[in-house]
C-alpha cells in the first residue's frame, strides 16, 4: 500500500514536471489558489459549508472510476483495495477538512469523513449501454460528444434564464449567456487525435473555417432562446446582452484557434494562461485571435497538405 | 503506382526507418513483415502522411492522404460517440454522402451504441468499416487480424481480396503469416528500420522459414523449460 502511494506521488510530480515546472511550485501556488477560493466561499454565502461540503465530495468521483478500480481489484487483496480507496478519498478532502477545522465547522468536517469514507466503497454503474440522443449528429463531432458529456449545463442555463426573468434580475439572465458560451468553448479544449485531423480531405483554411462555422452555429442554435428572451424581458439591457454575446462569440473562436496553434501537441500552460487573460483583459483577444490564426494554418497546412 | 525511395525516419538520434525503396502498383497486395519495433507503424504512418520523413513519396494521387484509408493498430475513439457518428465522421471529412449504414454493416456491430463499450475486435471492425466506407484508392491495414474473432478474419481477408479485384493498393502488416500467404503477392521483410528481403509467392515458405530461424535460433534451449 505505502509503494502504491509513493508511486501515486511520484506520477503526479512527473505530470507537474511535464508542464516544465517544479512540483513546488505547483503545490505552494494550487495551496494558495485553494485559501483563496475556499475564503471568498465563506465570505460569499451562508450556506458555505453545504457547498464546501460539496466540493469537497465531487472532487472525489474521479477516483470512482471503474478501469482503475477494476485495475487496483485485480492487482491487491480486497482489504487492501478498500484501504487505498478510504485512503485515496481521505487524501483528497484532506485540504476540505482542515479548512472546515480553521473555520471552526466540527459537524460539517466530521460529515465530510464519514461521506468521504462512505463513498469510497460507492461503485458507479457503467452506462455504457444507454445511448444518449444528440440534436448535434449532422456536423460532428465537439457538440455530439460535448452535448452527451454536459447536457445538463444548457439545463442549468435556461433554469437561470427563467429566474432571472421571474425575479426580474438581469445580471442573473445575462448569466445564462456566459454559461452557455463556456460550455460550447469547453467542448473545444480536449485535444484530438492526429488521425481526426489528418483524415479530412481539406485545406488547413477551410478545416479551421468548418470547425468555427460549426462551433458559431450549434452555439447560436442553444444561445437562440436565450437571447430572445432576454431581448424581449430586458430590452433596456440590450447593450450589455450585446457585449457579452461578442466577447462570447470572440472567446469560442480564441478557444478553437489556440487548440489548432500548437496541434497536434495539446495546449499547454503558456496558451493557457494568455486564454485566461482575456477574461480580465478582453481587448487581449484582438491581438491573440490574429496570432493564433495563423499559427493554426502553419500547424494544420503540415497535417492536411 | 506509388513509388517511396530513400524513405528515412529518424526521432532525434534514434533512427527507425532508413533506405526503403518499395513501388507499390494498383491491383496489388504487399505484406510487410517484421518483429516489434521493427518500424512497421512509423513506415506506414509515413506513407499516410502522419509523420514527417527523408527521403521521396511519388504518386498519381495528390494529395496522396486523401486517398489512403488507414486501419491503425489501436484506433482512437472519442468516448460518448457512437459507432455510426465514428463513420458519419470519417465520410464527412472525405465529403462522402453518409452511407447506409445497415445495410454496408457487414460485421454486424451495434452501430447506435458508444464505441467505447466495443470489444478490441468490435473496434477494429469498425475503423476497418469506416476507411472502407470512405472510398479510398489505398488501403493501410496495420494488424487488421488483431483481436477479431475467425468468422471476421475470414471476413477481412475476403474484403481485402475484392479491393485488389477492384484496383485498389493495399498494404498490410500482420504477425499470420498464413493469412499474408494467402492474399499476398509481394511480402517485404522489415528487419531494424530497412527491408532486407522481398519474397513473391512462391518464396513466401522460404522466408517464414528464415524468419522462424532467425527469430527463434536457440532461444528455446535458452528458456531451459522442464
Amino acid at each position: 500500500m505505502q509503494y502504491y502511494f509513493s508511486l501515486q506521488y511520484r506520477i503526479l510530480n512527473r505530470h507537474i514536471r511535464d508542464l516544465a515546472l517544479h512540483p513546488l511550485i505547483i503545490y505552494l501556488l494550487g495551496g494558495g489558489a485553494f485559501l483563496v477560493i475556499s475564503n471568498s466561499i465563506f465570505k460569499q454565502t451562508h450556506y458555505a459549508p453545504f457547498v464546501y461540503l460539496a466540493l469537497a465530495l465531487s472532487s472525489t468521483i474521479g477516483l470512482q472510476e471503474s478501469h482503475r478500480n477494476m485495475f487496483l481489484k485485480w492487482c491487491y487483496p480486497t482489504k487492501v483495495y478498500q484501504k487505498i480507496r478510504i485512503t485515496e478519498n481521505l487524501i483528497v478532502v484532506s485540504p476540505f477538512l482542515m479548512f472546515l477545522f480553521y473555520k471552526i465547522e466540527w459537524l460539517f468536517a466530521g460529515v465530510l469523513v464519514i461521506l468521504a469514507i462512505l463513498f469510497s466503497f460507492i461503485q458507479p454503474k457503467k452506462r455504457e449501454n444507454i445511448t444518449i440522443p444528440t440534436p448535434f449528429y449532422k456536423y460532428p463531432y465537439e457538440f455530439m460528444v460535448g452535448f452527451r458529456n454536459a447536457f445538463y449545463l444548457f439545463f442549468v442555463a435556461y433554469g437561470l434564464l427563467l429566474t432571472g426573468i421571474l425575479s426580474k434580475n438581469a445580471n442573473l439572465a445575462v448569466f445564462a449567456i456566459i454559461i452557455v458560451f463556456l460550455v460550447s468553448l469547453a467542448f473545444y479544449m480536449n485535444t484530438e487525435d492526429k488521425f481526426y485531423v489528418w483524415t479530412y480531405s481539406i485545406s488547413a483554411k477551410k478545416f479551421l473555417f468548418k470547425k468555427i462555422g460549426v462551433a458559431f452555429f450549434y452555439t447560436t442554435c442553444i444561445l437562440l432562446p436565450v437571447f430572445i428572451s432576454l431581448i424581449i424581458f430586458f430590452p433596456k439591457e440590450w447593450w450589455m446582452i450585446g457585449i457579452f454575446m461578442i466577447w462570447g462569440y470572440l472567446l469560442l473562436l480564441a478557444a478553437i484557434l489556440m487548440k489548432y496553434s500548437v496541434f497536434p501537441e495539446k495546449v499547454m500552460l503558456k496558451e493557457s494562461f494568455l486564454f485566461a487573460l482575456n477574461f480580465q483583459v478582453p481587448p487581449l483577444l484582438l491581438i491573440l485571435i490574429p496570432y493564433w490564426y495563423f499559427q493554426s494554418l502553419k500547424k494544420l497546412d503540415k497535417i492536411l497538405k | 503506382m506509388i513509388t517511396i525511395e530513400n524513405l528515412a525516419k529518424s526521432y532525434g538520434k534514434h533512427q527507425i526507418l532508413k533506405n526503403i525503396h518499395i513501388t507499390l502498383e494498383k491491383g496489388k497486395i504487399y505484406g510487410i513483415v517484421g518483429e516489434n519495433g521493427a518500424g512497421k507503424t512509423t513506415l506506414f504512418k509515413c506513407i499516410a502522411g502522419l509523420e514527417d520523413f527523408e527521403g521521396n513519396i511519388e504518386s498519381a494521387f495528390k494529395p496522396l492522404k486523401n486517398y489512403i484509408g488507414y486501419l491503425q493498430t489501436e484506433s482512437y475513439f472519442f468516448s460518448k460517440m457512437t459507432g455510426k457518428e465514428y463513420i458519419h465522421l470519417l465520410c464527412h471529412a472525405r465529403n462522402i454522402q453518409t452511407p447506409d449504414f445497415e445495410k454496408r454493416n457487414v460485421f454486424d456491430l451495434p452501430l447506435n451504441q458508444y464505441v467505447t463499450s466495443y470489444s478490441t475486435g468490435m473496434k477494429k471492425k469498425l475503423a476497418f468499416t469506416a476507411i472502407l466506407m470512405q472510398d479510398n484508392e489505398v488501403f493501410i491495414l496495420d494488424e487488421p487480424f488483431n483481436g477479431v474473432d475467425i468468422q471476421s478474419n475470414m471476413m477481412i481477408v475476403e474484403i481485402i481480396k475484392k479491393l485488389k479485384m477492384l484496383g485498389k493498393t493495399v498494404l498490410v502488416s500482420s504477425h499470420i503469416f498464413s493469412t499474408l500467404h494467402e492474399i499476398c503477392d509481394e511480402i517485404h521483410l522489415l528487419r531494424e528500420g530497412t527491408f532486407v528481403k522481398k519474397a513473391l509467392p512462391e518464396e513466401f515458405k522460404n522466408l517464414e522459414n528464415e524468419m522462424r530461424d532467425f527469430t527463434v535460433g536457440n532461444l528455446l534451449e535458452r528458456l531451459d523449460l522442464k
